[in-house]
């Protein structure tokens, strides 16, 4: 899969329940230039959010509503899209397929989101910026 | 010889020097006695096998004595000498009647026997004799051979002797001992010991009165503990101050020494004092006494007395010592071995007592060999059942597999200890958490015999201990999404705010507002909070005492799950802010009512909030969304699943809000 050369203009899939957390992460992917889509905050609005295929990687919360956000990732993986885990947990208990994946703890900080996103998306010779 | 019979007397002179040639002390005393006053006559003049017999014994080492003709004269050579004791040398030439007068009775037979042509032989014959001036028990092997002249008669006796009293004493002593100890072992209360020692010291000895006595700390009175008497003699009770029988006496006790007395009226060591306290004593004269130091102090005495003086023997004080070590030994044997039940019975009961611990023992390959209560309820095994079965059977499944019961054994083996905690099968399959320690059992010389295993069932605590983890990673998990909504508000409100002061306030209050829905949810331990609780406590921070009711809460108790409780208790913040600032309540005859109602029958819209503003300005749409607008949009919406409506009515702002079955505590 063709990786993308910078941040400005891709469309992130934001999946979290709390309304101010999203607003954040919508404020700090706006800053970069994203396009944030959703945010969806359960497993069933995510799920279908995948189906319509129109974003380029997903921040995921682990924790939905009380549910875990595993078929949401494994349904993610199984498409190949890009996404990042999101969690107030210091070490989410995440199955072993998912344990070298990315992980952005809360309270987030622009410039961690940043490096996270780059390093997960970018072409590895743009990364460097 | 019969050639030299003519010149017989000249011969005998000339050979008396080669007869007692080399004879000892014995043959120059027969040399410098006056002959010629006996019947025998000067020794040149003694018949021939008189002179042979006395050559005879006096070139021999051995004992040997003869006794020549009706008087029965008497010769001895130096190694019979001793036997005489006092009675050396005058008894040399002397009749044997005269000189073994005290034992005659006893010998006289023999020497008859002999006499008439017949050899004797006695072996440890126990004669009493005086020979020292006091009566000795002596024991002796002897034989009387006839000496016979020419003719055929007998003409005096060869007397080959020994005395056989030390071996006679040493083997006595030793049966003694042998039934001493035979009894002593028997025994299993000091008291007993004594007892039996006493009394059977006491009878051998044949002495009034054989006691033993135990000290006080100090080594100064000593108290009796048991007394045997001969019945005559006075038993002993209480206790007696050792000093009182003289000084010198007790020093020596104190330093370890025997002390023996003969006569305690003639005993220069004794002043009157001490002496009258002898006689005292159950008029004891005589007394042998056997001091027992420990670590250094006098502890004990075992002591012989006698109302008569008596000459104690060194046999006698051997077989006190005897006695006294072998009751001594056999107090300690009985107090170690009560001490040794008493902690064998003290760590059986232990073991037995502790069920909360499961204790047992394994051989080197892991083969159970005890089981105390506790592992029987611990396990659920009883101890027919796991007595021989490898203590693998203890383990789960995996950790069998892993190998980890030879493991185990091994790392005990190799340090002595090995700790661990993990999970135990129990007999029904269940399993409990298992805190303990495995020890190495070692032989004398050091080698691993088996091992010893203490467990506790640890399993609550593991679980509070996961509950503890569980909740700890909930509280920080909580505190993270707060600090990311506190960071999301604050970076929002600044982004709307035209100054410092308008952030401050905008903050500041709506973290205020944050805090008391915590604090509400806090109360109700974070199931839940009540609404009225909520709008009410928004309403007051923004009405004073004056004014108040302008804001007016109606409707049924109902609970909020704690993010509907936050979520609304914001939404209430923002539309009274924008109140305060735009609407009702920024006007003296402005109100607000806020009211609610349940739609049973409606699960998305079963609960339903009004807010209502009235005289206030005239109200007018805003042209742009704040984050307090946007807020309560999409929190509403997005997070709780609800719905919200806004009506900017030219009399009063109303907003109506619709949450779902799920926002609301069921339990209520």
């Amino acid at each position: 899969m063709k990786r993308p050369q910078r941040l400005h203009g891709l469309r992130i899939l934001v999946v979290e329940d709390e309304i101010l957390v999203a607003m954040i992460l919508e404020e700090m992917l706006r800053d970069l230039g994203c396009e944030v889509i959703g945010p969806k905050g359960s497993v069933s609005s995510a799920l279908e959010a995948i189906e319509q295929q129109n974003f380029d990687a997903v921040i995921l919360d682990v924790n939905l509503k009380g549910e875990r956000a595993e078929p949401v990732a494994n349904a993610l993986a199984d498409h190949g899209i890009p996404f990042i885990f999101a969690s107030g947990y210091s070490r989410p208990d995440l199955p072993a397929r998912f344990a070298s994946r990315p992980f952005l703890r809360k309270p987030y900080e622009s410039a961690t989101l940043a490096e996270i996103l780059k390093t997960t998306l970018l072409e590895p010779n743009r990364r460097q910026k | 010889m019969s050639e030299n019979r003519a010149s017989e007397k000249s011969s005998a002179y000339t050979d008396i020097d080669g007869l007692l040639h080399d004879g000892g002390e014995v043959g120059r005393l027969i040399r410098n006695l006056d002959w010629s006053k006996t019947s025998l006559g000067s020794p040149g003049r003694w018949p021939q096998p008189l002179q042979t017999a006395i050559s005879l014994i006096l070139n021999s080492r051995y004992p040997m004595g003869v006794i020549w003709g009706s008087d029965l004269t008497f010769f001895y050579n130096d190694a019979y000498a001793p036997f005489l004791g006092a009675r050396h040398p005058e008894a040399l030439a002397q009749p044997f009647k005269d000189v073994w007068a005290e034992v005659w009775d006893t010998i006289g037979p023999f020497v008859d026997t002999a006499l008439s042509g017949e050899a004797t032989w006695s072996e440890d014959l126990h004669l009493v004799m005086t020979r020292n001036g006091y009566p000795e028990d002596t024991w002796w092997s002897f034989s009387y051979s006839p000496i016979r002249d020419e003719n055929g008669a007998v003409i005096g006796l060869l007397d080959v002797c020994s005395e056989t009293t030390i071996k006679v004493l040493f083997e006595r002593r030793q049966r003694f001992f042998e039934a001493l100890s035979e009894r002593l072992r028997l025994t299993s209360k000091p008291l007993d010991a004594v007892k039996v020692a006493v009394e059977m010291l006491g009878r051998h000895l044949e002495v009034g009165r054989c006691g033993y006595g135990i000290f006080d700390e100090l080594g100064e009175y000593v108290t009796v503990m048991h007394d045997w008497t001969d019945g005559i003699m006075p038993a002993n009770t209480g206790q007696q101050r050792l000093d009182d029988f003289g000084m010198v006496p007790a020093t020596e006790l104190r330093t370890g020494r025997i002390v023996r007395i003969v006569d305690a009226l003639a005993d220069t060591r004794l002043d009157a004092a001490d002496a009258a306290a002898h006689i005292a004593f159950g008029g004891m004269r005589a007394s042998l006494c056997v001091p027992f130091l420990k670590d250094g102090r006098l502890a004990a005495i075992m002591y012989a007395h006698q109302a008569e003086p008596r000459r104690w023997t060194k046999e006698e004080e051997v077989l006190l010592s005897g006695v006294a070590e072998r009751t001594w030994a056999t107090i300690e044997r009985i107090w170690a071995e009560t001490a040794l039940r008493a902690s064998e019975e003290k760590y059986r009961l232990i073991v037995e007592g502790a069920d909360r611990y499961a204790i047992f023992m394994t051989s080197l390959d892991g083969r159970i060999q005890t089981w105390n209560s506790g592992a029987e309820r611990m396990f659920g095994y009883n101890q027919p059942e796991i007595l021989n079965q490898n203590y693998g059977v203890l383990f789960t499944a995996e950790d069998r597999r892993a190998g980890r019961p030879a493991a185990e054994l091994q790392q005990a083996k190799r340090d002595g200890t090995s700790s661990e905690e993990r999970w135990y099968a129990r007999k029904n399959g269940s399993r409990f958490w298992g805190s303990g320690m495995m020890m190495s059992l070692k032989d004398a010389r050091g080698s691993t015999t088996g091992f010893l295993q203490i467990l506790r069932d640890r399993t609550e605590g593991k679980r509070a201990q996961e509950h503890r983890n569980l909740l700890m990673a909930e509280l920080n998990h909580r505190v993270k999404n707060t600090l990311a909504s506190i960071q999301s508000i604050a970076t929002q409100t600044i982004r709307n705010s035209i100054s410092l002061d308008e952030f401050k306030t905008a903050f500041e209050t709506r973290l205020m507002a944050l805090a008391r829905a915590h604090d509400l949810l806090t109360v109700g331990e974070w199931r839940g909070a009540d609404l009225r609780d909520l709008v009410e406590l928004t309403l007051k921070t923004f009405s004073d005492e004056n004014t108040f009711p302008r804001a007016i809460a109606t409707g049924p108790p109902v609970k909020l799950i704690p993010n509907a409780a936050v979520l609304i208790n914001l939404v209430i913040h923002e539309l009274a802010t924008n109140a305060a600032k735009y609407g009702a309540l920024s006007r003296p005859t402005g109100s607000v009512q806020v009211s609610w109602e349940i739609h049973p029958a409606d699960r998305k819209r079963r609960l339903q909030i009004v807010w209502e503003e009235s005289g206030g300005p005239e109200v007018t749409e805003p042209t742009s969304t704040g984050f307090g607008m946007k807020l309560m949009k999409r929190g509403i919406t997005h997070e709780l699943d609800g719905e919200i409506e806004l009506n900017f009515n030219p009399q009063g702002l109303q907003c109506t809000i619709f949450l779902p079955a799920k926002t609301i505590v069921s339990d209520q």
